[in-house]
């Protein structure tokens, strides 16, 4: 290990000691565990949940709907935004319900997919809703963007949709929008968990949270989030580490 | 194939005249080279002959349903494939192997073919550009400049392909160059433009075609002639 990164893991143990201990100050000054619960409060929380079978089905539930969710968005983003670029009434048709999606307010878009749909499903559509129109831009962007002299090589040499298509708008896309792809999955994650608070499914994250909320058990609570925090730290560097992979063998 | 016509061009960038009422004959299966000083408008012509360029008055004859190969100044290759994947793009796959080992060899690019562009100098990126156009199954070829960033040596064995490739196909050539003396060995006719705004000046049938009789004093008076009626205008 690099000595730089000796020292920048070294001073981030520092700083976490450090908003440890500053909790545990707080704690001690409000001295009311619903309100701030002391640290090894939390930890006793975490281990409960880690004891109970039915956690480990609500956390794979909760990420089954995250995958889920964002793995449709991301197509739909890339076939929409593929379908606007080359088609620009499809675009114009698709900007007003894009917009609107952009200035509602995400509470409000839960309670209207509550009503439409059930419990179960509401979460994931409220992920793909939050991530679509993002992605969706993105791509338009990237294709957009996209060198003109690379598209009048295209043209000269008359290269068929087949290559176009494989070689130049699918690998364009992807350097595109793979910088924003870790944080667009980050946000479908918190959405869907927004979404399980309201709905509460059987199974989820959320709904934990909801039932942690209703006990005023804010220990439990914070436990959750701390698990929902690592499990977004994990997905971050997966991402990363396929990344710099790809890049490595693009050589772009 | 008949004669392209190129009638009354006229190409102006906000209200700078470029091109005034170009008129050009160009002879098919000829090498047509385009002279003239630097930025009369030589590649806008080029650009408006393939197609790209359409804002523009006048009309051109006789492209229409050609398949024109273009060897620009810019490689314009796929950053994220390798020099091989990049004429596979080009082609739509459509590759024929003997002539693609063939070419390679001779532009000396078969130890590159498994390289990125980005690790490719210009004078290699010019000589990816050149085997893609020659492997294209074009009855037109359109070149900016195509030898300008190649050695001494590069230069030769490329122009000895062009030569071969042009001869083989049949192809139809409009070749951009200011050089003069390159013009003179390459071309079979020589259009000579004239400075901004841009306007035909006269067409010469060179006798010096494939010539390398460098100071035979008639081709040094013919070459003067040419560079008379550029500095003239």
């Amino acid at each position: 290990m690099k000595a730089s990164s000796i020292r920048n893991n070294l001073a981030f143990v520092v700083y976490g000691i450090v908003l440890i201990l500053i909790w545990q100050l707080i704690s001690r000054l409000i001295n009311e565990s619903v309100i701030v619960p002391y640290p090894l409060e939390v930890v006793h929380s975490l281990s409960d949940i880690f004891k109970i079978k039915q956690n480990y089905i609500s956390i794979a539930q909760t990420l089954k709907r995250t995958i889920a969710s964002f793995s449709i968005s991301l197509t739909c983003a890339v076939l929409f935004g593929f379908l606007a670029y080359t088609l620009p009434l499809l675009g114009k048709l698709l900007a007003p319900v894009l917009y609107f999606l952009k200035i509602v307010p995400v509470v409000a878009i839960i309670l209207l997919i509550l009503i439409w749909s059930n419990s179960e499903i509401a979460p994931s559509i409220v992920g793909f809703l939050m991530v679509f129109p993002l992605l969706y831009e993105e791509v338009i962007n990237t294709l957009s963007s996209i060198d003109i002299k690379l598209l009048n090589i295209t043209k000269i040499y008359n290269v068929s949709m087949y290559y176009k298509i494989k070689d130049l708008y699918i690998p364009s896309i992807y350097f595109g929008i793979y910088n924003i792809i870790s944080s667009a999955f980050g946000l479908v994650f918190k959405s869907i968990v927004a979404g399980e608070v309201l709905s509460h499914p059987k199974f989820s994250i959320g709904g934990s949270i909801y039932a942690e909320k209703n006990y005023l058990n804010t220990s439990g609570v914070l436990a959750w989030l701390i698990i929902m925090v690592t499990i977004s730290i994990a997905i971050d560097k997966i991402f990363n580490v396929i990344r710099s992979d790809k890049y490595k063998n693009s050589r772009y | 194939m008949i004669n392209i016509k190129i009638v009354d061009i006229e190409k102006s960038f906000d209200q700078n005249v470029i091109l005034n009422k170009v008129n050009l004959t160009i002879y098919p299966k000829k090498i047509n080279i385009i002279i003239g000083p630097s930025g009369c408008g030589k590649s806008t012509l080029l650009e408006i002959i393939s197609g790209l360029d359409k804002d523009f008055n006048g009309f051109i004859k006789n492209t229409d349903r050609q398949k024109i190969s273009y060897v620009s100044q810019e490689h314009c290759l796929l950053q994220w494939k390798s020099v091989e994947k990049n004429i596979m793009y080009t082609l739509s796959g459509k590759v024929d192997n003997k002539k693609f080992l063939k070419y390679s060899r001779a532009l000396e690019l078969t130890n590159y073919l498994k390289h990125y562009p980005s690790q490719l100098s210009g004078g290699l990126l010019q000589r990816v550009n050149l085997l893609r156009a020659f492997l294209y199954p074009a009855n037109i070829i359109l070149m900016d400049e195509p030898f300008k960033s190649l050695d001494v040596l590069s230069k030769e064995k490329a122009i000895n392909l062009f030569m071969e490739v042009q001869k083989e196909k049949q192809l139809t050539v409009i070749l951009v160059t200011h050089n003069l003396e390159e013009a003179i060995k390459l071309g079979n006719y020589i259009h000579v433009l004239s400075n901004k705004p841009t306007k035909k000046l006269d067409t010469f049938v060179n006798p010096y075609f494939c010539k390398e009789e460098y100071y035979d004093k008639n081709r040094i008076l013919f070459s003067n002639k040419i560079k008379a009626i550029i500095k003239q205008n």
